[in-house]
Parts: structure tokens; C-alpha cells; sequence
């Protein structure tokens, strides 16, 4: 059995963003919502400071706190390693979203096929991506397009994953930060990137056992609360 | 002599330098690069020439790769040196401007022998013509080439004289056979209404592939099969002239289409009617049908709130008041409780077609930074709190047999239903999918293991059947004594007296015993356990994860529910005359109790917030620092004056053995206030100070909908109240009569 992982060699990122605007693209994720979502900070005090970046998918933790908590089981984890939403049966209690420390969690506030930054009204976008509507192992759970009122986040792109295509971030950052593949294979990308560089995890303290491993240099305490990013984006409803 | 012979030479020297520049320095146009060429020096510009220039083509509709041959004509007075003519297709002299750019092949030139867009004149003389020969582009479409001199002048431009250009149509049907476009509707400039019907006629010798219809340049529609018949809405464009195009395309890649133009004149624009016009007409209606029914069935109506009773003691009649009689006040509080349930409608039904975007809420990640719970779940935990505490009361008035408090046990049964109900509704309007609630239900086996929110499922359902049971078994008596003395609720009571015998009563209170004494046992676990543990067990949230949670709930739950039934009873006797059946003492027991669970509670948030100022982790100091210091505490210090005052006034006054019951409701009702804000202070900070402190720090403003949802309610609340002590005895009859009568036989017993 295969057990996804991605390293993200901060060392490398140079905060463009390819990756949020191919998730958002590949995802069809509506306005406000970033699966996948590249943090801007500046660490050290001037004049000794430069910017750092550091992308932010779903760690995807082997111990999830949100499939622990949902009180249905659409947020659930599978042998693969992926955490998965079953938007058929998210009932939008937002649980999950209280109980994961990423901060990964998007909530499908209003429809969602009708803001894509451009309000296409009731009729729709005028291309869907037709792999958001096959159910994976017998569940609806890639795409962020289906409904009002139900969570979504960060599939590692689960509709790519079983064509045998990486996730869309991935395939799409032009510097390579991204490695991704079989953490139990140790030929694999990911295990040769995670072998070869020191490396940490959020926020492993909460033993949630994320599966993101961040190459480089840990988080500087002196950024935090921090960030660059201030600015709340408003959802127009 | 020497001077002037070396000046002379000088001389001849620059009058021979100035010779030679023209012939060296010029660059003809388009020599060097191919383009339009602007630096030829500046000597060979002397005059400026005063040459027309002029085109012409066979035919300017081309198919796509016909060759077509150009003759440019340079002819009248020219008084300067033209260096040149070249063939362009933009007037800019950028690169992009020779043929070649816009598709064009030159395949031949004036010179006879080369491909070049420019002709170099070294010997004009009279008018001059010059023919190219060039390939049209291989895509449909307008192209236009100029013809341009390069000659002398002053200044730049140097490319002074130019022919207004040819304009090639590529791709226009020229083609025997190629399909040809005929517009039979709309006619060409028409004015036109509503919807439009676009009717063409195609005719082609090759089958046709597909036709494509054009509206200001945007393809609205494409059909392959006959007819081609589309029927426009024009209210998706302005009023106004508009371009139509239809263009035809045959299997062979031949092409033909028709432009037309069409006039708009919609008189009606079509507006959307805002919703809060809606809300406002619909609560007009029903506002207006109530006030007319309430006039057509006022007797019926007065008939069923104040009917007849018989057989009824003057002490029975003043505990009966609820059901003989209704004031003016109680109509008004009636309907002021039905508008707010119409209100939560309303309000519910904007946010059910919306979605929760109309909420202050949003998700915590990045960009929103919001907070993805609010008030609702502060409501939900406030509800919680009376509930649990309301049949604490009660049971605990049975089974440590508190004699004295008995005439509220009822109320505070009736008070826990009711909030119960609405605690469940908190959680129903905070969900994004109501409708999928069931989805609890059926995989509930699944999660009850690890999900709090199951928990919490499971409490409220053992809560609301044991609270219903008990207030309903304990009612049974009464409702049998008063069967046949309230003649309208006959139907009612019969019904509810399913299995009645005239000596149950035994059983009952034995059964209800045990009942108050299951919940009195579990209220520990319950509003001590897990609705604290609904956040305590979250180490995902800093300021949540702990083990003072459940304490803090409960002593929060126990006063919040004191101080509603307070509130609740003080407001009855007031309005029912029960003066001579509720103590005053009751009231001041109730007070003092008050004060130590409040006073206990401010102890709890001492340990709280020194723990997190003192050497908590900077995630949870921050959220301390934003109640105590930051944009929480304009709310955190006046929840703490509040509870520090309740407790002051209720501690002094027991103390003083001083008491006015104005002014206990008064603090009981500013307890009910700042233990919803207390709420508020647990739920929203430790959302909005993420634990990964990257995220900086969110913003919830709650919107109007919350607000008149949380509003609703409230007043759905007491709406139910109402209907209640309309309906039922809220004071307990034959225990009170018991109290007056049979108190020696009790004693014995």
C-alpha cells in the first residue's frame, strides 16, 4: 500500500504562488477558498531580515484531529494515507474545521458554483472539471465545486493521483519545491528528499502526525503573529 | 598667406565631408532591417516631397492563400529625394508592421527578383508604378496594407505620404460553391423587443460543418444541423445597436457569412426586487392577517384563553390565573414573541438560500480570517447551561426534598424543555446542511466513539426525553384534577391521561425519585462533561484545551440557569398574583446561591487567565492578552464588572439581611447577560487567534441575521412559555393545596 507524502523545500520557494492558482484552476475552488496557500513572512529584525514563504497544503496527518471529531465520518482517512471529505454526507457543522491546527479547512459559505470571482449565476461555470464527478472508492470527494453548506479542502488532488499525475502544485511550481510521492518507498521522490535534507512538521507537538515535511530551516518563534498577509479578503454574498 | 591657404583647405575638406554623408549615411526605407526604417542621418532629409501615392487590387475579397497582385502608383510634384517605397500592414514603424507579421507571403517584388515589403528608387523620375505579388493569409479575416514613401524630409517622420490603404476580406465566400449566408430575420438595422428569432438561409454546394452565431463579436450558439433558427432573449443585452453575424463553414474549410446590425428597444428593464422587500411584505401580511383573524375569532379566541371552570376553591382559581384570564400584557407579550419567531423564519430563510455567507462567519485560514463559529454556538452553549441547571433544580428540590422551593420546580422543568429545544435549534442554524441532519442519526454508532459533537447529540436526547418524562409523570395528577373542572382542555387532558388510575400517584413518585436522581448523578458528566469537552478536548485551539473546562461549565451552566429561573419566577408572581404561593425567601435562597456560584466562577477564570498570562505558550498568551489588553476587552472587563457586581449586590445583601426582590431579578437578569458574553469570550477569541501563529489575527463581526436568529430564539422561547401556562397548570395544584390541608398527614407520613 502506498503511503502519500510531500516534501516542500522552503529553501527553494520563491512565493510566486503557481501552486495556489493551479490548485484553485485544477480544484475549481470558489472565491475565498485556497486549498493550497503560500504564507509570506519576514524573518529577523531590519535591517537583518528577509522575506520567507511557505506553502500550505492539508498536512494530511496519519492521527487527524478533524476525522476524529466529525460527527458523521464524511471527514475521514484512507489506507493511502489521504484525509478525505465525502461531501455527500458533510452535514457542515464546521467540527473539523475547529479541531485542525492548520487552519486548512474551507467552508463552502455560499454556492459555490456560482462565485468564481465572477458571479456566473444559476447556470454554472461554463466548464466544470467532469473528474470532480466521479466518486473515488465509492465516495464524492474530489473537487471543491459541488455544494452550498459543506467543507472542503486540500485532496493532494486525488482525481490526478489515480491517473498516476502528481497534485496540480506540484506539477506546476516552477522551482521544484514540491516533492511527492510513496513515503514507503525509499527510491521515491519524497523519501529521497526527505533523507537528504533536514526537515521539520507543523506543529508536531499536537501528535497529529502531519505528512507534509517542510525542508530547511524551522520557523523563526520571532515571525510569529507576524505575517505579511494582514488583510482579510471579504466573500461578497 | 599660410592662415588663409590652411583655411582653404579646411574648407574644401568640410564642403567634401558634407558630399559625401547623403550617399553614405542614408539608410533607404526598410534597407537595412526590413521594417520601417527611421534613421537614414539627418542630410539626406532636405525637402520635403511632395509625392501621392496610391493603390489598387483586382479584387479586395481573397480566400485564404490566393495570390493577389498590388499596384502601387507614385505620381505628382516631388521636389525632395524619395529614397524608396515600401509595403506595409500597420502605420507604427514597429516590427510587426511588414506583411509577413499579419500572414501575408510576398512573392514578389518590383524589383522582379527579390521578396522584399520595400522597393529601393534610385532613379525616379515622373510617376512611377510598382507591383508586388503576394500570398493572402492562411486565417479568415479583415487585413489592410498601406503603401508608404520614404523619402526626404526636415524632421521625423520621414514616412509622410501614405495611400489610405487596401482593407483584404480573407475567407469571403469567393470561392465557387463556398457557402453563402442570407439573413431572412431580423432585417438588417430592425428594432427588436423581448426575444429575438434569428433566422438564416445557408446555401452551399459542400455540406455544411457547422455555423456559428455572433453577437457583438461573442459566439452565442453553433449548429451543424438545418435550421438555423436561434431564438434570442434581448434582455441580456442594452437597449441599443448591436452586430450580428452568422458565418457559415462547409466540410472543405470554406467559409461564408453576413454581418448585420440590430436595434434593442426593451421598455421594461427588468429589475430584481431587493429580498428585505420581501421580508417586509411578508411580515406586513402576516402581521395584517393575524390582526384580522384575532377580530373574526375574538370570541372563540377569548372563549379558549379565559374558558370557564367549575368546582374550583378561590386559592385553585388565583394558581390557575395563567389559564382563566389573559391581560392586555400578556397578549403583547404574545405577539412581540410570535414576531420574533417570524423573525427567525425570515431571517432563517435568507440564511438557508444564501448560505452562511450572510453570518459574520468565515473560515480561519488564510484570506478570510475569520472565525467559523459564532454566536450560534455561543447561544447554543448559553441554552445548555439554563437547561442543565433548570432540572438540576427541580431534581434536587425532590430528592434532598426542599420543601420550601417545590412551587418552582415546575417552572424550572418547563424552563429546561424549552431551552433545550432551543439549544438543539442553535445547532440546527449553525449548520451548513440541516437538511442532511438524519445523517447523525444513521451513522451515529459509527462515531459516537470519537466525536464530542456526538456526545453532545446524545446528551441533549437523554436530557430532553428524561426532562419531558419527568415534568409530564409529575403533571399527571394535576392534569386528572383538573379534567373535569376545565372543560375545554377535556379532549387535551384525557388524552395526555393515557392509562391514568386514581392511585398512581405512589408509583409516579417513586419513578420520578429515581429520575431526579439519574439526572442530579450525570449533570456531572453532562454539562460538567461534555459540553465543556466539546472544546476542551480541541488541542487544535489554543484558550480551549484544558481540564478547568468542565468545572467553569458547569459553575457558568448552574448560574446562568439560576438566574433564568429567578428571572422566570419573579416575572410570573409579578404578573399571576402568586405572592401568597412563591416566598419571597425563595427568592433570596435562590440569590445567595447565585452569589457563591458566581463568585465561584470569577475564581475559575482567575486560574484561567493567570495560567495563561504566566507561562502558558505564546499561542495562549496571546488570546489572554487580546481579552485582557487587546480588542477583547471591551467586552472581557464589563463581564467581569457585571459578575463582580452581581456578586457585590447579592453577597452584601444576604449579608446585610437586606433584600428587595427588584433588585435580585435585576441582577439575575444582568448574570443571563454576561454569562452570554462570558460565552462569546470562550468561543470567538480562540478561534480568531489561530494556535499556527501565522495566521495573524482574525476579525467576526456577527451580522443582522445572527443577531435576529439568535433574537428568534429567544423569543421562540418564551412564545413556548407562553403556550405552556396557557395550556397546562405551571403551578403544581394538589401540592399546593397539600401544603395548606394535609401538612400534618405529610409530616406523619
Amino acid at each position: 500500500m502506498v503511503r502519500y507524502a510531500m516534501a516542500i523545500d522552503l529553501t527553494r520557494c520563491m512565493g510566486c504562488r503557481a501552486c495556489v492558482e493551479a490548485c484553485k484552476v485544477e480544484n475549481n475552488t470558489p472565491q475565498g477558498i485556497f486549498w493550497m496557500w503560500v504564507f509570506r513572512y519576514e524573518e529577523g529584525n531590519y535591517p537583518n531580515s528577509k522575506i520567507r514563504y511557505m506553502p500550505r497544503p492539508c498536512q494530511h496527518c496519519d492521527n487527524a484531529p478533524c476525522t476524529k471529531v466529525c460527527p458523521v465520518g464524511a471527514r475521514f482517512k484512507r489506507e493511502d494515507g489521504l484525509v478525505l471529505t465525502d461531501v455527500n454526507r458533510c452535514i457542515g457543522c464546521r467540527y473539523c474545521e475547529v479541531a485542525c491546527p492548520y487552519g486548512v479547512n474551507y467552508f463552502n459559505w455560499k454556492k459555490p458554483w456560482k462565485n468564481q470571482y465572477y458571479d456566473w449565476g444559476e447556470e454554472g461555470l461554463p466548464y466544470r472539471n467532469p473528474d470532480h464527478e466521479i466518486e473515488y472508492e465509492g465516495r464524492l470527494v474530489s473537487g471543491g465545486n459541488h455544494f452550498v453548506g459543506v467543507m472542503g479542502k486540500c485532496t493532494f488532488c486525488v482525481h490526478r493521483l489515480v491517473k498516476g499525475l502528481k497534485p496540480a502544485c506540484v506539477a506546476n511550481c516552477p522551482v521544484n519545491v514540491f516533492s511527492f510521492g510513496d513515503l514507503d518507498d525509499p527510491n521515491s521522490e519524497v523519501s529521497k528528499a526527505i533523507a537528504d535534507k533536514n526537515h521539520f512538521r507543523l506543529q508536531v507537538e499536537l501528535g497529529t502526525e502531519p505528512k507534509v515535511y517542510y525542508l530547511g530551516a524551522p520557523l523563526d518563534p520571532r515571525v510569529l503573529r507576524k505575517p505579511l498577509d494582514s488583510t482579510r479578503e471579504e466573500v461578497n454574498p | 598667406m599660410r592662415k588663409l591657404l590652411t583655411f582653404f583647405a579646411l574648407a574644401i575638406l568640410c564642403v567634401a565631408a558634407v558630399g559625401i554623408i547623403p550617399t553614405g549615411g542614408a539608410l533607404k526605407g526598410g534597407v537595412e532591417s526590413g521594417i520601417q526604417q527611421y534613421d537614414c542621418g539627418s542630410s539626406c532629409h532636405v525637402t520635403l516631397g511632395g509625392a501621392t501615392i496610391t493603390m489598387s487590387a483586382p479584387s479586395l475579397n481573397l480566400t485564404r492563400g490566393q495570390s493577389v497582385t498590388i499596384t502601387v502608383t507614385v505620381s505628382g510634384s516631388n521636389s525632395g529625394p524619395i529614397l524608396g517605397v515600401m509595403l506595409v500592414s500597420l502605420l507604427d514603424p514597429v516590427a510587426a508592421s511588414v506583411p509577413s507579421a499579419a500572414g501575408w507571403t510576398i512573392t514578389a517584388d518590383p524589383s522582379g527578383s527579390g521578396t522584399n515589403n520595400y522597393y529601393e528608387m534610385t532613379n525616379y523620375a515622373g510617376d512611377t508604378s510598382l507591383q508586388w505579388t503576394l500570398t493572402a493569409p492562411q486565417s479568415d479575416g479583415t487585413y489592410t496594407l498601406y503603401a508608404r514613401v520614404h523619402h526626404g524630409g526636415g524632421s521625423e517622420p520621414q514616412y509622410e505620404n501614405y495611400d489610405l490603404g487596401l482593407a483584404f476580406v480573407v475567407g469571403a465566400g469567393t470561392v465557387p460553391g463556398a457557402p453563402s449566408v442570407v439573413i431572412t430575420s431580423p432585417l438588417d438595422g430592425a428594432t427588436v423587443q423581448d426575444t429575438m428569432v434569428v433566422d438564416a438561409t445557408i446555401q452551399s454546394s459542400a455540406a455544411i460543418a457547422y455555423v456559428l452565431l455572433m453577437i457583438d463579436d461573442v459566439v452565442v450558439d453553433n449548429k451543424s444541423t438545418s435550421p438555423f433558427r436561434w431564438d434570442v432573449d434581448t434582455l441580456n443585452y442594452s437597449n441599443g445597436v448591436h452586430a450580428l453575424n452568422v458565418t457559415a463553414y462547409d466540410v472543405d474549410g470554406n467559409s461564408g457569412f453576413k454581418n448585420i446590425t440590430f436595434n434593442v428597444n426593451n421598455v421594461v428593464e427588468k429589475k430584481e426586487i431587493p429580498t428585505w422587500v420581501w421580508i417586509a411584505a411578508g411580515g406586513a401580511v402576516v402581521i395584517v392577517a393575524g390582526i384580522v383573524s384575532a377580530l373574526f375569532l375574538r370570541k372563540r379566541l377569548k372563549a379558549m384563553l379565559e374558558g370557564e371552570a367549575k368546582e374550583l376553591s378561590a386559592t385553585e382559581r388565583g394558581l390557575l390565573a395563567p389559564l382563566l384570564r389573559t391581560k392586555p400584557s400578556g397578549y403583547a407579550l404574545l405577539v412581540l414573541s410570535g414576531l420574533g419567531a417570524a423573525l427567525f423564519a425570515t431571517m432563517w430563510y435568507v440564511q438557508m438560500t444564501s448560505g452562511l455567507v450572510v453570518t459574520g462567519m468565515r473560515d480561519y485560514g488564510m484570506p478570510l480570517r475569520g472565525s467559523p463559529w459564532g454566536i450560534y454556538i455561543v447561544n447554543f452553549i448559553w441554552f445548555v447551561g439554563i437547561a442543565h441547571g433548570g432540572i438540576v433544580m427541580s431534581a434536587a428540590i425532590r430528592v434532598i426534598r426542599l420543601e420550601k422551593y417545590k412551587p418552582i420546580a415546575r417552572m424550572a422543568e418547563l424552563l429546561t424543555v424549552v431551552t433545550l429545544l432551543m439549544a438543539g435549534l442553535s445547532i440546527v442554524m449553525d449548520m451548513g446542511r440541516p437538511d442532511r441532519l438524519f445523517k447523525m442519526i444513521i451513522y451515529y454508532a459509527d462515531r459516537v466513539p470519537s466525536s464530542p459533537l456526538v456526545w453532545d447529540l446524545t446528551v441533549i436526547m437523554i436530557y430532553i426525553t428524561l426532562s419531558v418524562i419527568y415534568l409530564y409523570l409529575l403533571m399527571r395528577e394535576d392534569l386528572a384534577y383538573l379534567r373535569t373542572r376545565l372543560p375545554r382542555f377535556k379532549i387535551l387532558y384525557t388524552l395526555l391521561l393515557f392509562g391514568y388510575r386514581e392511585n398512581e400517584k405512589e408509583k409516579i413518585e417513586r419513578i420520578a425519585w429515581w429520575i431526579a436522581l439519574t439526572l442530579l448523578v450525570i449533570v456531572f458528566l453532562l454539562s460538567g462533561g461534555v459540553i465543556p469537552w466539546l472544546f476542551g478536548l480541541i488541542a487544535a485551539q489554543a484558550g480551549w484545551f484544558g481540564a478547568i473546562q468542565g468545572p467553569m461549565y458547569l459553575a457558568a451552566a448552574l448560574s446562568s440557569a439560576l438566574a433564568a429561573i429567578i428571572v422566570t419566577a419573579a416575572v410570573m408572581r409579578k404578573a399571576f398574583h402568586w405572592e401568597a404561593h412563591i416566598d419571597i425567601s425563595i427568592f433570596r435562597g435562590m440569590g445567595t446561591a447565585l452569589s457563591v456560584l458566581v463568585i465561584l466562577y470569577l475564581w475559575f477564570t482567575l486560574h484561567e487567565q493567570l495560567t495563561m498570562q504566566y507561562a502558558a505558550p505564546s499561542s495562549e498568551h496571546d488570546i489572554s492578552d487580546a481579552m485582557l489588553f487587546g480588542s477583547y476587552a471591551p467586552f472581557y472587563w464589563p463581564v467581569i464588572a457585571m459578575m463582580l457586581g452581581t456578586f457585590g449586590y447579592l453577597a452584601g445583601s444576604a449579608l446585610a439581611k437586606r433584600f428587595s426582590l427588584v433588585g435580585t431579578v435585576a441582577a439575575s437578569a444582568v448574570v443571563l447577560v454576561a454569562f452570554w458574553l462570558k460565552r462569546f469570550l470562550i468561543v470567538v477569541p480562540s478561534l480568531t487567534h489561530p494556535r499556527l501563529e501565522l495566521y495573524p489575527e482574525g476579525i467576526y463581526v456577527p451580522t443582522w441575521v445572527e443577531y435576529s436568529l439568535v433574537a428568534g430564539t429567544i423569543g421562540i422561547a418564551v412564545f413556548l412559555i407562553l403556550l405552556f401556562i396557557k395550556l397546562f397548570p405551571v403551578m403544581e395544584i394538589k401540592e399546593a393545596k397539600g401544603v395548606s390541608n394535609e401538612s400534618g398527614d405529610k409530616r406523619e407520613a
